[in-house]
């Protein structure tokens, strides 16, 4: 690693450039001076957003100091929120509706397993589409890869996954300890929750990548997504197992990307899920376009995107991003 | 560990989250990366002063710092970048004089000769300047001699007459004088006259300082004339009026070291004739600014 220099030795070297420049300075005084755009395809932007990969963490940090700014509770609400949205709803299909899992599974840990995977798509992608706006003053005064902008906004969102997931493996011990019976899935199984997760982050981190600028240009994406995203947890088997899905719909499991994923997720966690090989090709499929060209969307597009001023939002906070 | 941490850890000797101020190491810093420092972890005090002391390091380094706080009220962060210098678009490279740059980010662009990184500002708007009905102008300024002769230099032995002629476009409440001489740039010497006058209608003064020898040391001069007026009693607004490009130049030079006493004999260093109207007569003098405060006015 290259010694730090001194203050001295930093002065000298500037004072010696302005004093070599100052000649040439005067003779360009009169040429043109062109500014081109530097190359930033794709490769580019990966290669300089590894290169600052640290700044990383302090832009996700902000974005978890941004959910909880003005509470009280703090941090606690990383835990409290998840465990109310997964108890809410307990109550509201299981209680009342009297939804079930379809299997031995108790309701409530089957709906965890479902919610681990959906509130992270969801989370993301309301967070994230929201990102250049929430991050436009630090876009418009420093340079770094804005890559970590739509990143950074995996977040919260990630906390709350891992929420989830400590009052899942709660939630199992408890039945463990009252039912005597251990739900969570033997270890070969339940390494499938890692690809799950992956392939549920890249299907995510595409359709971030589009939605982040395309709010940026016009806010309606946002009001849209409001609505489509409880559309898109009805048909996602979530609150439901896919066997329950009535014959004729069952098309919709299969080309929904979500799908596949979400059941690798849960069959990996309390083996509650069907994994179709047409799903997970879709899934994968999908995956890899709206990834590709998010990135190259992003990459073109994230940048001008500060140009446009679609409503002063800049660094608010409100609720859910909604 | 993030960016920050790491300036945290190498930070020679900082106390502990309650002292006044971390000595952040700059001169590591100076690689164009952004870096965020957090309240607590990396300083603490008052960020004002860390935001200070890195464009203080910055200037001192040749370079500039771009600093944004971020208040989450249970967080605060400042984030840092340093950039080689801010860049007005259509300049050529500052440090290498390259006219072609590579835009990285919006504001942001690099010299593809010397590699320099700098922020990019837009030029500053030329605003247009409301158009005011002229008040008062100095007419003429002049250096005399005491027989009454223009001169450019003068000995440090001769006594010497500065007189500014002003003309007035309406009648001014209060009208005080002065004149300015500059030595490489900076003000030496402020004279402004004891008295204020009244114009009372629209008229040419005339304004004399006498200057004794001695009083200036041998060098080269700028002499200029400043004054400030009070239009009217509606308003207290102090404008004004200089005598910007009738500014004189003025070599005094020293024959002797010392002034001979007889030279010195008969004059006070430096004294004020009345100020006159184009007739002659004395114009009248009112007690206003007679204990007015320079306020270092630019002219």
């Amino acid at each position: 690693m290259e010694p730090a220099r001194t203050l001295e030795a930093l002065r000298d070297e500037t004072e010696h450039d302005l004093t070599r420049a100052a000649p040439a300075r005067a003779a360009a005084a009169a040429a043109p001076v062109a500014i081109t755009d530097a190359p930033t395809g794709m490769r580019e932007s990966l290669r300089y957003a590894w290169a600052e990969r640290e700044l990383l963490k302090p832009m996700m940090a902000r974005f978890l100091a941004k959910r909880i700014r003005g509470t009280k509770l703090g941090r606690l609400w990383l835990l409290i929120r998840p465990f109310m949205d997964a108890l809410g709803k307990t109550l509201l299909f299981g209680g009342v509706l009297k939804l079930s899992s379809g299997g031995g599974t108790p309701y409530f840990l089957f709906l965890l397993a479902g919610l681990v995977g959906w509130r992270l798509f969801e989370r993301t992608l309301m967070y994230g589409m929201r990102s250049i706006r929430l991050y436009r003053k630090l876009m418009r005064s420093f340079h770094f890869p804005l890559l970590f902008v739509a990143i950074s906004s995996l977040a919260y969102p990630l906390v709350e996954a891992a929420v989830y997931l400590l009052v899942l493996f709660g939630t199992v011990i408890f039945f463990w300890a009252t039912t005597g019976h251990f739900y969570l899935s033997p270890p070969p199984r339940l390494l499938l929750v890692v690809p799950g997760f992956a392939l549920l982050l890249v299907l995510t981190m595409g359709a971030t990548l589009w939605l982040a600028v395309a709010n940026a240009k016009a806010r309606d994406f946002r009001y849209g997504l409001r609505y489509v995203l409880p559309i898109g947890l009805f048909v996602t088997p979530i609150l439901y197992p896919i066997s329950k899905l009535p014959h004729q719909w069952h098309w919709l499991a299969v080309v929904n990307p979500l799908t596949a994923p979400i059941e690798m997720i849960k069959y990996g966690l309390i083996g509650a899920g069907f994994i179709e090989l047409r799903a997970l090709v879709v899934s994968f499929v999908f995956g890899a376009i709206i990834t590709v060209s998010g990135l190259w969307y992003w990459t073109r597009e994230a940048a001008r995107s500060l140009e446009y001023d679609t409503g002063g939002d800049d660094d608010d906070d409100d609720e859910d991003g909604f | 560990m993030d960016a920050g941490e790491q300036i945290a850890a190498s930070a020679p000797g900082p106390a502990g989250p309650e002292s006044e101020s971390w000595r952040l190491p700059w001169n590591e810093l100076l690689d164009g990366r952004l870096r965020r420092f957090t309240r607590g972890v990396h300083y603490s005090g008052l960020a004002e002063a860390v935001e200070q002391e890195a464009r203080n390091a910055a200037t001192e380094l040749g370079k500039t710092a771009i600093t944004f706080r971020d208040n989450m009220q249970i967080f605060e962060y400042i984030w840092v970048q340093f950039v080689d210098g801010k860049l007005e678009e259509g300049e050529p490279c500052p440090k290498c004089a390259n006219t072609a740059f590579e835009k990285l980010q919006e504001y942001f662009v690099r010299c593809t000769s010397c590699r320099s990184f700098f922020a990019l500002t837009q030029p500053k708007p030329v605003l247009p300047q409301p158009e005011r009905p002229p008040i008062a102008e100095f007419l003429d300024l002049k250096l005399l001699s005491r027989e009454g002769d223009e001169l450019e230099e003068l000995s440090t032995l001769e006594e010497m007459v500065l007189e500014a002629t002003c003309s007035f476009f309406r009648p001014i409440r209060a009208f005080h004088a002065g004149f300015i001489f500059y030595a490489g740039g900076k003000k030496m010497l402020h004279a402004a006259s004891p008295d204020v006058v009244t114009i009372p209608e629209p008229d040419t003064a005339r304004f004399r300082l006498h200057v004794a020898p001695g009083v200036l040391t041998p060098g080269e001069y700028s002499v200029s004339a400043l004054a400030k007026l009070v239009l009217d009693e509606e308003t207290d607004d102090v404008q004004k009026v200089a005598a910007g490009k009738l500014a004189r130049r003025l070599r005094v030079f020293d024959p002797h070291a010392e002034v001979p006493p007889e030279h010195r004999a008969g004059h006070t260093t430096l004294r004020w004739s009345s100020a006159t109207a184009a007739s002659g007569t004395a114009l009248p003098v009112i007690d206003e600014w007679v204990a007015d405060d320079d306020d270092g006015g630019e002219d």
